[in-house]
Formats: C-alpha cells, sequence, structure tokens
C-alpha cells in the first residue's frame, strides 16, 4: 500500500494489467461491498443535512405564520364603546341586571312544572286512596 | 422527510385554523344596521376596577363584584332584532360553543323564549361565561371572559335578582 503512493499512474495501470498477478477470491465481491457502503455514508451525510434544510424551512413558515395572525389580531382588537369608566361600569351592572333576570325567568319555570307535577302527583294519590 | 413536511403541514394549520370566538362574533356584527354592540376591554375593565362602591344588589343584601371586574378580560354583548341577523348570529354562537369546552349550565324556555347559559372553566374558575336569548322580537348575545371566581359570580347574579 505504500508503495502505491510512490508509483505513477502508468505503473499502477501495468500492474493492473498483468495477468500474472493472482486477484484474491471473493475480492471482487469485497470491493463492491466497500464501494457500496461508501455510497450509503455519503447519502447518510446528506440526509441530516437536508433534514435540517427542511425543518428550517418549516420552522420559518410557521413564524411567519405566526406573526401574521399575532399581527392579525392586534389589528382586530375592536374599540371600547364606552371612554368613561362609570359608563362602562353601568352597562355591566345592567348585564348583570339582565342575566339575573333571564336565570330568575328559568329558575321560576323550573319551579312551576315542578309544581305543576307534584299537584298533579298528589291528585292522582288522593284518587287512589 | 415526508413524516417531517406532514408534521409540518399540521403545525400550520393548527395556527391557521382560526375557531370562532366572542370576538369574532362582536367584530362580524357590531356594524351591522340593526345591531347594537357594547366591548368593554381588560384596560376599561382595570379603570372600572379603580372606581369605588362596585355593588351589586339592594340595600338589604350588597355584594360587592370588584374582585369579578378585577378578572375579567373582555366582556362583549350584541343584540339585534333583524331576523336575518339573528339566524346568522345564532349559528355562529352555535358553532362558538361547539368548539370549544363550553358546558351547558341552564336552558330556560318561557312564552317563545329560548335563553341558554354556558360557562367553560371548572368547579372553581369560570374562563368564559356565555348567554345566548332568542326570541321572536330579538337575540342577545353576552360573553364574559376572565379568570371568574364561580361562587363570587353566582353571588352577584343572584344579587341582582333582588
Amino acid at each position: 500500500m505504500k508503495e502505491m503512493d510512490t508509483l505513477s499512474i502508468k505503473e499502477l495501470e501495468a500492474i493492473a494489467l498483468d495477468s500474472s498477478v493472482e486477484v484474491p477470491e471473493g475480492f471482487g465481491q469485497s470491493i463492491r461491498q466497500g464501494l457500496d457502503t461508501l455510497a450509503f455514508l455519503e447519502e447518510s451525510a446528506v440526509r441530516p443535512r437536508r433534514i435540517r434544510y427542511a425543518a428550517g424551512i418549516a420552522a420559518s413558515l410557521a413564524l411567519l405564520v405566526g406573526i401574521g395572525l399575532g399581527v392579525n389580531g392586534y389589528v382586530s382588537r375592536p374599540k371600547d364603546t364606552f371612554s368613561d369608566p362609570q359608563q362602562a361600569y353601568a352597562m355591566l351592572e345592567a348585564s348583570f341586571s339582565l342575566i339575573s333576570s333571564k336565570m330568575d325567568k328559568g329558575v321560576a319555570s323550573v319551579t312551576h312544572e315542578t309544581e305543576a307535577v307534584l299537584t298533579k302527583t298528589n291528585e292522582i294519590i288522593d284518587k287512589l286512596k | 422527510m415526508k413524516k417531517l413536511f406532514i408534521i409540518a403541514a399540521v403545525m400550520l394549520l393548527g395556527t391557521l385554523a382560526k375557531a370562532q370566538d366572542a370576538k369574532s362574533i362582536y367584530n362580524k356584527f357590531s356594524d351591522e344596521q340593526g345591531v347594537s354592540a357594547v366591548y368593554i376591554s381588560p384596560s376599561m375593565f382595570k379603570l372600572i376596577g379603580k372606581l369605588p362602591e362596585l355593588e351589586i344588589g339592594d340595600d338589604g343584601e350588597k355584594v360587592d363584584i370588584t374582585p369579578i371586574v378585577k378578572t375579567l378580560k373582555g366582556f362583549y354583548m350584541v343584540s339585534t332584532s333583524d331576523n336575518r341577523i339573528m339566524d346568522r348570529m345564532n349559528s355562529d354562537v352555535k358553532r362558538l360553543l361547539g368548539s370549544s369546552d363550553y358546558e351547558l349550565m341552564m336552558e330556560a324556555k318561557d312564552d317563545g323564549e329560548t335563553v341558554r347559559f354556558y360557562t367553560d372553566g371548572d368547579d372553581s374558575i369560570i374562563r368564559s361565561f356565555v348567554m345566548m336569548s332568542l326570541n321572536a322580537s330579538g337575540a342577545t348575545f353576552i360573553s364574559m371572559d376572565g379568570l371568574i371566581n364561580r361562587e363570587m359570580l353566582e353571588k352577584a347574579v343572584g344579587a341582582a335578582m333582588r
């Protein structure tokens, strides 16, 4: 192997063409396996780079979309209806009253229905007695 | 490579999928003719929180709602008597409630009016409260967002009944 470094290309070709030199059995297969391994290693070295490249693109796109949505959210923020906190509070108080009245109606209707059912049940029980 | 692109695409879709929320309902309908709309921002709630005597109820039993006001992050109210807007608003609200973790708290039907109350939260904290009232003459949508103490809200609503 050390001698190969000192020999010229022509000298190496001459040795290769010399049919008196015996090629060990399975040498060709070993060479092919070596080349296949080399090709696989080269591809494996390229693959992480491609993955990093694709991941970078995906991350950049996600960042851009996120920024876009953030800006959109900021832009679409509505304006306060009231500039006076007293008026805003008055509206809040009125809303609580509205919510209460609606809830009260619901509770009252449940109570009314429950009472109707109870009355009917008592009538049936009285008839059975 | 394929898996990576699928993951990236799903992440992008996640960011792009803009779920319906109270703000989008307010933005959609507030400028339409025949609609009354109110929005109170977190900044306004901070100012309201500094007001003295934030109490609800009559002289017999008043409830101080300052702790509730300080936790509110947004208040939206949209009201209309226009039938076409009512139908659109109702379907948008249904989509909002269907797409999120809202739970039906109460439904009341009386004299042709249907009122539904929804909350999103747990036993102690309400993150969002929604009321949707619908009858022949109009519809009202109210939404409050924040970290509202459930017990405090119930007391405030109870006091407002009196």
